[in-house]
């Protein structure tokens, strides 16, 4: 007993069981051998006994601790109170009472022990002494608790890798990790960074306990640049770094920008993990699916210092990975939105297109069933034959004045053949000019036609062909009713032959008797009565020729006249004109000259083409001064080269007057003489130069003058030669 | 040896003017008359050197006068020489083709009027 309970007061009352219980006690071999911890209490929780085991494991001797409570040095202050509760169980019956305590040794270690207890009581009842017998279960129970750790971290694994997979929502995966991994790792911070590049560092979720949030901490809920974790410095540098574990604050291989930034924060340990994405989308394909930085997963220990393990640094490492893929999903579900958003604004858009383009379809359409319906009333109202002929001759549109024309009705003539139509002898005279017309070519002719009644008229009929992407595709045909003005013109003709013939033939009279008056076989006239008959007789020969040129202008400019071209050659027509007109030379005292014109030949109308000749030789004479030379030239000209382009150039020449320039364009025009007294003085018509501009246009030729006022005047004409006709 | 021309014109004063110059310059016998049927009459009742015929007359024109002549047997070898007073040169022609030994355009000079034809009929002063 003095052994086991050394000191122990010996209580007098129940003296047998007492001296039993210490014979028991005494034996200082059972307490020692046993590998287990061995404790007497005595009732008021005093220790007496502390085998060697406990001093083995706490570090403290028997002798030490004898007489103190457990709770008072022993136990961790937070069992304090509980240990007291299971001492006054024990001391009260209670004998069953198993617990776990945990004791810090001597050197500031923890001990996990289970207990058991046996109690002493005297026959009364009362406790005595209590006997714990403990077995050291602290690696045991740190086992367990790592096993449970690993369970919960990998359970935490799962339902986060779980949520990444089945939720969309990254905000949500995001606070959802940091505040398992807080909970699980009993962190006092912890929260994820992100890092886009081009733009601020910002806390995407964060997990903060009470406990951390004192005076540093609250750097944490400032903006940037406050808050010294959104320091681009800090983010920086992990950028480069695959995971940071940083135990304690000791300064030992930590950066120095670091520490300063954690000591702010007063933290203690920090564990911080990359977070690695595919580039966004957005951000330029050249990234392709390369990982990326995108943010840090970073825990802080505040409270003490920390020393991370394996598998808590595995944890985050993995969790780090999820959150990736986490949010290569979400971008990834973001693009495709973008997509998704930008096909649709698409789709709608060609939609709205399509639509505008139906209504747009739908309007022309309309319009042009209107402008179908106008043009049909229009064409109907027309007297004239409006029709659509396609390149196999058959009809296509026409209007209405075909029924009144043929007496078919004219929606029976669509699809027929323009020669079921009209009469046979009308389509043979049709045929070619048709034909012609669907080569390409615009024609123009007149025709006597038949109609269903049988009376004659004359038509003009217009063929415009339909040239579309340079193909013929058919003909617009016009024909109208010119009877009229056929009519019109055939009395003008009439008209022209009477009064011609009436003039004519007046004049004859009074133009004979004067010739034979002046000749002065009727008897002498004084002087002034042969100088008056002088003036009559001159007056009505110049009343023959502007006769005799009104009528030429007249007949030419109405197109009448139809040439009948021959081979001319040049000289014999340059000798006649001469000729012709050698006595009004001799009679002006002017001299023609010629310049030899070889062997060309010209294709015209020779009585024309004289004309035209003497008219410019007698306006040559006229204006040239006495003593003069008046030139007669032809040459041949090749204005392109090609054989068609092959002319002969005619020039009349002289040296009179000369045109003014201001006169110059207008010489050719009817009645236009350089001086207005010129047709009264120099016997003129002033018609003398239209009427050559007619014959030469006629010829497909051209006139023009050069001229210099004062010195004279070259009338130049060209015509074809006959190769090129 | 003195010829003896007939003229057909309906004008009068025509007539008047071409016989003085015919009769003063070319020393002929001149017969006149003033319509194609009046002509052929006189054709066939005179022997004629030639035949002046107006183109335009009523009734019965030029033409249609030297058709005649030229279907009788005892008139058509007489010539005929046109006088007309349409336009030059366009149906000289046609009068030409109609057998017509000479075509003058009126106005005519008078005074030369017999040469003129005497050129066309190649008969010498």
């Amino acid at each position: 007993m003095s052994a086991l309970l050394p000191n122990a007061p010996m209580t007098s009352s129940g003296a047998t069981s007492q001296n039993t219980h210490e014979a028991i006690l005494d034996t200082e071999t059972l307490l020692n051998v046993a590998g287990s911890l061995i404790v007497v209490f005595d009732r008021q929780g005093k220790i007496k006994r502390f085998n060697r085991t406990c001093e083995t494991v706490t570090g403290y001797t028997e002798l030490a601790v004898q007489g103190h409570c457990v709770w008072d040095f022993l136990l961790i202050p937070e069992e304090r109170t509980a240990m007291k509760g299971i001492f006054h169980q024990l001391t009260h019956g209670q004998t069953n009472t198993y617990y776990e305590s945990t004791w810090v040794g001597k050197a500031g270690e923890t001990h996990v022990i289970a207990w058991s207890n046996t109690v002493l009581a005297n026959p009364l009842g009362r406790v005595d002494f209590i006997i714990s017998s403990g077995i050291e279960v602290t690696e045991q129970r740190r086992s367990r608790r790592q096993l449970e750790g690993q369970y919960r971290q990998s359970h935490l694994l799962v339902e986060i890798t779980q949520k990444v997979r089945e939720s969309l929502e990254l905000k949500e995966i995001l606070q959802t990790t940091v505040s398992e991994v807080q909970a699980l790792l009993g962190c006092d911070h912890v929260f994820i960074l992100q890092a886009p590049p081009n733009s601020l560092v910002h806390l995407a979720a964060e997990a903060i306990t009470d406990f951390a949030q004192g005076p540093a901490q609250s750097l944490l809920s400032r903006p940037w640049p406050a808050n010294p974790l959104l320091q681009p410095s800090y983010v920086d540098h992990y950028r480069r770094q695959s995971i940071s574990v940083i135990d304690a604050m000791d300064g030992s291989g930590v950066a120095p920008e670091i520490v300063a930034i954690l000591k702010q924060l007063a933290v203690k340990s920090e564990l911080a993990v990359p977070i690695l994405a595919h580039a966004h989308p957005d951000e330029g394909a050249e990234n392709g699916h390369k990982d990326n930085f995108w943010g840090l997963l970073i825990a802080h220990h505040c409270t003490q210092s920390r020393r991370w393990s394996p598998l808590e640094i595995d944890l985050m490492q993995q969790l780090a990975n999820q959150i990736g893929v986490a949010i290569n999903h979400a971008q990834l579900l973001e693009h495709l939105e973008d997509i998704v958003i930008e096909r649709t604004a698409k789709l709608t858009k060609t939609n709205q297109q399509l639509r505008r383009e139906m209504d747009e379809r739908l309007r022309t359409e309309s319009a042009l069933r209107r402008s179908e319906k106008q043009l049909r009333l229009i064409t109907n109202a027309l007297p004239a034959l409006v029709a659509y002929i396609d390149i196999h001759h058959r009809y296509r549109f026409n209007n209405y004045a075909y029924e009144t024309w043929y007496d078919i009705p004219y929606q029976k003539i669509k699809g027929r053949q323009v020669s079921d139509i009209v009469s046979l002898e009308v389509y043979q005279q049709m045929l070619p000019y048709l034909e012609e017309a669907l080569t390409g070519e615009k024609v123009t002719f007149e025709l006597e036609m038949i109609q269903s009644s049988g009376e004659r008229l004359w038509a003009s009929i217009s063929y415009i062909p339909d040239i579309q992407e340079g193909r013929v595709k058919g003909i617009f045909s016009l024909v109208s009713d010119i009877s009229d003005r056929k009519a019109a013109e055939h009395m003008k003709d009439e008209f022209v032959s009477v009064v011609s013939h009436e003039l004519r033939t007046t004049i004859t009279s009074v133009q004979g008797s004067l010739t034979h008056l002046a000749t002065g076989r009727l008897g002498d006239l004084n002087p002034q009565g042969q100088e008056l008959v002088d003036i009559a007789l001159k007056n009505t020969e110049r009343l023959t020729r502007l006769i005799n040129d009104v009528l030429d202008l007249e007949r030419m400019s109405s197109g009448k006249v139809r040439l009948t071209p021959v081979v001319c050659p040049v000289p014999d027509l340059l000798h006649s004109a001469a000729e012709a007109m050698g006595a009004m030379a001799n009679e002006y005292n002017i001299k023609l000259a010629i310049k030899p014109a070889d062997a060309l030949q010209v294709y015209a109308e020779p009585d024309q083409l004289m004309q035209a000749l003497t008219n410019l030789l007698s306006n040559a004479i006229k204006f040239s001064p006495k003593g003069a030379t008046v030139w007669m030239q032809a040459r041949p000209v090749d204005s392109g080269g090609e054989p068609a382009d092959k002319r002969v150039e005619f020039s009349v020449k002289d040296v009179g007057r000369g045109i003014p320039s201001d006169k110059l364009e207008t010489i050719f025009e009817r009645f236009q003489q350089v001086d207005t007294s010129d047709a009264r003085e120099r016997g003129g018509t002033g018609l003398g130069l239209a009427i050559c501009r007619e014959i030469i246009q006629q010829h497909q030729g051209r006139i023009w003058v050069k001229s210099i006022h004062g010195k004279g005047s070259t009338f130049y004409f060209t015509l074809p030669q006959p190769a090129s006709l | 040896m003195s010829k003896q021309i007939l003229m057909i014109d309906d004008e009068s004063d025509i007539q008047t003017v071409a016989c003085m110059g015919l009769t003063m310059m070319g020393g002929w016998q001149v017969l006149t008359a003033s319509s194609g049927k009046e002509g052929i009459a006189q054709a066939k009742a005179h022997a004629l050197d030639a035949i002046l015929l107006d183109v335009m007359m009523p009734d019965m024109d030029g033409v249609a006068t030297l058709k005649a002549l030229k279907a009788d047997a005892s008139t058509q070898a007489i010539p005929i020489i046109f006088l007309t007073a349409k336009s030059r040169a366009i149906n000289r022609k046609e009068l030409y083709a109609l057998g017509a030994q000479g075509v003058i355009h009126k106005p005519f000079d008078p005074t030369t009027l017999a040469s003129q034809i005497s050129g066309f009929l190649g008969w010498k002063d």
